[in-house]
């Protein structure tokens, strides 16, 4: 094979997935119970997040008090060794930064502030391996965190990225996709057609922009049944648990 | 958990009994529990994590790269990031220096060598997501693990490249890729260790949580390789703010308890961690 | 930037051509020759620097320190009810650090405000010194205050790759905060002194104060230790560190070890003792 082929004549993806498929995707909520406030793991293909909630809490900082609503605080770390090519990465790089205030400003809508004012709630992200749709598994991450913290939310977020290949839309892209057609990624709000985040770095024409979004749109609605299947199996362990005490 | 004096004096007085009484009803020279996962990072050659009781949790991943031999001075390379510290803090660089320290002076390097230009050089990173206590003994325990279960891929070409240019090559198949423990033939291959020992009256305990930490009069870290204490052997105020009203100085009587008891106990620490890998076979790659 | 927490000389002041001889070239270079038993020959004065509450110069062979005291200074903010300790410790730029090729990498870190922000050795020699300063200081004695320790490594002879000469070079950095603590009147419980010593164990010969120069190897067989000690508080030791390549180390050993480092620190303790005597003399005269 001269040339990688990312999608075949016969609709089959350089993994084998047809171009509405999604990666395997794994969840967990409470991961770490004696650690944090809420905590989740999440495994979208070979992406592997870990994210812990803090809060909400008082400030360590009183100028960072705001008396209306709560503030969020997302530290993003990325792991030396996330990618196959070991690389040091510094934290105040402007890629990161860049993530960090995308996401901050998506949870700062989804997350019901006005209810925690005076607080700060504090999330930690840690990206263990990173195989493509790093925005959409640490959005999902965060969601599933903050309902395993007990912090109130209008919905669910369920991120899920897609591209464009010719004419063709992917969902759900991996690293080897997304370096070579122009992906967006979306946060789609619960069961309904909003969108919480949409980020589309490259160019993509406009006429085929609502396929691309559609796909992502039945791709978050996925994401979003496979989260709360988690949340729900989880809620029934606690439930029983309390009915046998 | 910031103990108040009232705390503080009812710790140290259980602590300085001729047998201490640890808050957690553990011997003095016993260690938390703990909880682990190895090979568990598609892309590294050999990660863990491990886990305490109380939350604090380090990820380690072993990642080899191919080296010419003439251009590399060091054959592991060290980095730690420690969650909510920044890494050019005075915390953070004395673990990497304590760390860096003790695995380049007793590694093995030369079961590195490919062939006569070329070597693997192994990047160590630690993740410490979250910790109380002084995190050196978690990091070295979890270390242990991960470089006990790296695998490296089968070399295939030539090992005398002398004569001719040739960069080496490996088999692609993974199921090939050796065991770093089994290529290192004529001894068992056993990383070093740090143990972390508090200083309190005349006792000594092993692995002080952070309530303890507060309390201690001093804190010392010996290594422990090949089932022998080794250099480097140094003390230090365990506790993260030097407010510690108890600290102080130490007897060298105490210095010479230390070693004896890491003699006695701490062949069972690394025989449990052994133990921990046998027994975590079901690879299936999910860490929880 | 400049650093605002150390002297540093007018911008267009000149070097003296002090110590700078010409006839350098042709004297072979000399090589300090000594008793294993022997403590090397030091020159000590403390007070130099006028703006700091206490300082302190050492020079013994290559190795030339300086230390100022800062304090007791009042903090800002919330009370506390011991006096905040802190030490740091730097290289002036052209110095070689002991050790450097395997511990600070290739890149220098700048931090926010433009200075480059401490090396792993510095910091590490950091720790140590307040590790083994902290029991010698009354700290409650200084409620809402601070007492800051810089050291400025002048000049040492150190392979970059070895780290024996490390141990060497705190010894003597803690010898000298030492006298630079006594100098700025801060209440001490004792005076904190330290020995080091190496051993080797082929030949079981246990040397003092050993030097060091560009090409030392860390040798296979020897152990070296760095012990400081509070003499008159029965012996207290207050900092330990011991260095060595893959060797058993057992109890014998270890009292071997820090017997040695004890009767060299006692050594020094002594010289500085005389050096305060003499000081106090010559302000009575």
């Amino acid at each position: 094979m001269s040339r990688m082929e990312l999608y075949s004549p016969e609709g089959l993806r350089i993994d084998g997935r047809r171009w509405n498929e999604l990666r395997r995707f794994e969840c967990r909520i409470n991961t770490h119970p004696s650690s944090s406030d809420g905590s989740s793991y999440i495994e979208q293909g070979n992406t592997k997040i870990i994210c812990m909630v803090q809060g909400p809490m008082e400030p360590s900082l009183k100028s960072q008090t705001n008396s209306s609503k709560a503030s969020i605080e997302i530290n993003l770390s990325i792991a030396n060794f996330s990618t196959i090519e070991r690389k040091k990465r510094l934290k105040n790089e402007k890629r990161l930064i860049e993530l960090k205030t995308t996401l901050e400003r998506t949870f700062e809508q989804s997350v019901i502030c006005k209810l925690y004012p005076r607080t700060v709630i504090q999330i930690n992200l840690h990206v263990l391996c990173q195989d493509g749709g790093l925005l959409a598994g640490m959005t999902n991450a965060i969601t599933l965190a903050l309902i395993d913290a007990g912090v109130a939310m209008y919905d669910y977020v369920s991120a899920i990225s897609a591209g464009l290949y010719d004419q063709t839309p992917l969902l759900d892209l991996n690293t080897l996709e997304e370096n070579d057609m122009s992906c967006l990624t979306i946060g789609v709000v619960g069961k309904s057609e909003k969108l919480a985040l949409l980020l589309l770095e490259d160019k993509m024409p406009l006429d085929l922009l609502e396929s691309v979004l559609a796909i992502g749109i039945a791709g978050g609605h996925r994401v979003r049944d496979l989260m709360d299947n988690e949340v729900r199996k989880h809620g029934n362990i606690r439930s029983s648990r309390l009915v046998d005490q | 958990m910031i103990l108040s004096p009232a705390e503080r004096s009812y710790l140290y007085d259980s602590l300085t009994q001729t047998t201490p009484i640890r808050p957690d009803s553990r011997s003095d020279h016993q260690f938390r529990p703990l909880e682990a996962k190895t090979s568990f990072l598609p892309a590294s050659n050999g990660s863990a994590r491990i886990r305490l009781m109380d939350g604090s949790e380090c990820i380690v991943s072993v990642k080899s790269k191919v080296v010419l031999r003439s251009q590399e001075n060091n054959l592991i390379e060290c980095d730690i990031d420690v969650a909510g510290h920044r890494d050019d803090s005075n915390f953070v660089t004395n673990l990497s220096f304590n760390l860096t320290n003790l695995l380049s002076k007793n590694f093995p390097f030369q079961y590195l060598r490919l062939t006569s230009k070329y070597t693997f050089k192994l990047f160590i990173d630690c993740i410490v997501i979250s910790h109380s206590s002084y995190p050196l003994s978690l990091l070295s325990l979890t270390c242990y693990l991960a470089l006990k279960t790296t695998k490296l891929p089968l070399l295939v070409s030539d090992v005398n490249d002398e004569e001719i240019e040739e960069q080496p090559t490996f088999s692609d198949d993974w199921d090939n890729a050796q065991l770093l423990s089994s290529m290192i033939k004529d001894e068992s291959f056993s990383p070093p260790i740090f143990i972390t020992l508090g200083v309190i009256g005349l006792n000594l305990i092993f692995d002080p949580t952070i309530e303890e930490e507060q309390v201690l009069e001093n804190g010392l870290i010996i290594s422990w390789h090949n089932n022998k204490v080794i250099a480097p052997i140094s003390n230090m105020n365990l506790a993260a703010n030097s407010n510690n009203a108890n600290y102080k100085g130490l007897n060298n009587k105490i210095i010479i308890k230390g070693i004896s008891m890491v003699n006695k106990y701490c062949g069972a620490v690394t025989h449990a961690l052994d133990t921990l890998i046998e027994q975590d076979d079901g690879n299936d790659g999910a860490i929880f | 930037m400049s650093d605002r927490r150390r002297l540093l000389g007018p911008v267009n002041a000149k070097l003296p051509a002090v110590g700078i001889s010409s006839d350098l070239s042709d004297k072979p270079a000399t090589v300090d020759k000594k008793r294993n038993d022997e403590v090397r020959k030091m020159f000590l004065k403390s007070g130099l620097v006028t703006n700091a509450n206490g300082s302190a110069y050492l020079e013994v062979g290559d190795t030339i320190i300086e230390v100022s005291v800062f304090g007791p200074r009042p903090i800002r903010g919330s009370f506390i009810d011991r006096a905040s300790f802190s030490v740091e410790c730097k290289f002036l730029p052209y110095v070689t650090q002991p050790n450097e090729i395997t511990f600070n990498g290739k890149a220098t870190n700048f931090n926010n405000n433009g200075r480059p922000s401490l090396t792993n050795i510095e910091q590490k020699i950091s720790s140590y010194l307040e590790t083994s300063l902290l029991p010698c200081i009354l700290l409650e004695k200084y409620p809402k205050s601070t007492i800051d320790i810089f050291v400025s490594v002048i000049s040492t002879n150190s392979n970059p790759n070895s780290n024996s000469s490390l141990l060497n070079l705190i010894n003597w950095i803690i010898n000298c905060s030492s006298l630079a603590l006594v100098d700025s009147g801060i209440e001490l419980k004792d005076i904190v002194t330290s020995g080091q010593v190496k051993l080797n164990q082929k030949s079981n010969e246990l040397t003092f104060d050993p030097i060091y120069s560009l090409d030392t190897i860390d040798n296979e067989d020897s152990i070296d230790c760095l012990v400081s000690f509070m003499n008159l508080r029965n012996d207290e030791i207050v900092g330990f560190w011991v260095e060595g390549k893959q060797e058993e180390l057992d109890e014998t050993i270890v009292t071997q070890l820090i017997d040695g480092c004890n009767e060299m620190s006692k050594q020094i303790r002594s010289n500085i003792n005389g050096y305060l005597l003499s000081l106090m003399e010559s302000k009575s005269n």
